[in-house]
C-alpha cells in the first residue's frame, strides 16, 4: 500500500534526521504481544501520553487514535525525555501535513 | 478511595512489571500523574503540567530528606501501599492544609473575570480541526488495519 510505504519511509527518514540510534513507530495497542513496552498499560485513565523510563531508555507514547498510537524510543546516554517530548511533536505535525498532501 | 487506591495500584504493579524507573501519564486537560522510585518506595504525585517540573523536585527533595509524610506511595519492603488518609493526623499535613486553606482564600480574591470569546472564530477552528483530525484518523486506522491484513 502506497501510504504504509510512504509513512514507513518518513518514520526512517525522520529517525535517521533527528534521533541517530532511536526508534519510531505507529501501533496498534491492541495488537501488541507483551514484549511491547506498552502492553499492559492499564487502561482506567484515558491518557494522551505515556512516558517510561527504564535503566538505560527513554519511551514515550503519544495517543494519535484508539487504534493508533506513536512511539518514540531511544537510549538515555544520549537523548533525553524532554528531546522525544519534542521530537514526537514534531512527528505528529510533519505526519498531518503529509497526510494532507 | 478504594477506587482510587485500585487504579494506583494498578500502575505500581505495572511500574514493578516493567521494572521502570519514572512513568509519566500525560492528560489533555493539562495535568499529569508521574510515578518513580526513590530509596525502594514508589511514589505518585499529580498536578497541573505547568508545575511538572517543580514538583518533581520537591518530591526529591522531600525524600532526599525523608519528608514523606504528604505523599502517598507503595513500599516495596513492606509491599505496602502509603494512602495520603493513612498521615492525615500528621504534623506535615496540617500544615499543608493549613497553606492550601491561605492559598484557596488567595485564589478567590484574585479570581479573573473570563474573557469574552469570538464565537464564529471558535466555530471555524472546530470545523477546521474536526476535518484535519478525521482524515488523520481515517488514514492511521488503516494502516494498522493493512497491517493485519499483511
Amino acid at each position: 500500500m502506497k501510504e504504509k510505504k510512504q509513512i514507513n519511509a518518513f518514520f526512517k527518514e525522520f529517525a535517521t534526521q533527528y534521533i541517530p540510534g532511536g526508534y519510531i513507530e505507529l501501533f496498534d495497542p491492541q495488537k501488541i504481544t507483551k514484549e511491547h513496552m506498552f502492553y499492559g498499560v492499564p487502561t482506567e485513565l484515558n491518557c494522551e501520553t505515556v512516558e517510561m523510563e527504564t535503566k538505560d531508555k527513554h519511551y514515550l507514547f503519544r495517543k494519535i487514535s484508539d487504534k493508533s498510537f506513536l512511539q518514540i524510543s531511544a537510549e538515555k546516554r544520549t537523548y533525553n525525555a524532554g528531546i522525544l517530548k519534542s521530537i514526537s511533536k514534531k512527528v505528529v505535525k510533519e505526519l498531518f501535513a503529509l497526510i494532507k498532501n | 478511595m478504594l477506587e482510587h487506591q485500585e487504579v494506583l495500584i494498578k500502575y505500581i504493579d505495572f511500574f514493578i512489571e516493567k521494572d521502570l524507573q519514572n512513568l509519566t501519564l500525560n492528560f489533555s486537560d493539562d495535568s499529569f500523574l508521574y510515578f518513580t522510585i526513590i530509596n525502594e518506595r514508589i511514589f505518585n504525585i499529580h498536578g497541573l503540567a505547568k508545575d511538572y517540573a517543580k514538583q518533581i523536585s520537591e518530591l526529591r527533595e522531600d525524600a532526599a530528606n525523608n519528608n514523606i509524610d504528604s505523599y502517598e506511595y507503595y513500599d516495596l519492603k513492606n509491599e505496602s501501599f502509603k494512602t495520603k488518609e493513612s498521615v492525615t493526623n500528621s504534623s506535615t499535613i496540617k500544615k499543608i492544609k493549613e497553606v492550601e486553606i491561605d492559598n484557596n482564600d488567595q485564589a478567590e480574591s484574585v479570581e479573573e473575570e473570563p474573557r469574552e470569546i469570538d464565537e464564529e472564530e471558535l466555530q471555524n477552528f472546530r470545523e477546521r480541526l474536526v476535518l484535519v483530525l478525521d482524515k488523520a484518523k481515517t488514514v492511521f486506522d488503516s494502516i494498522n488495519d493493512n497491517d493485519e491484513s499483511n
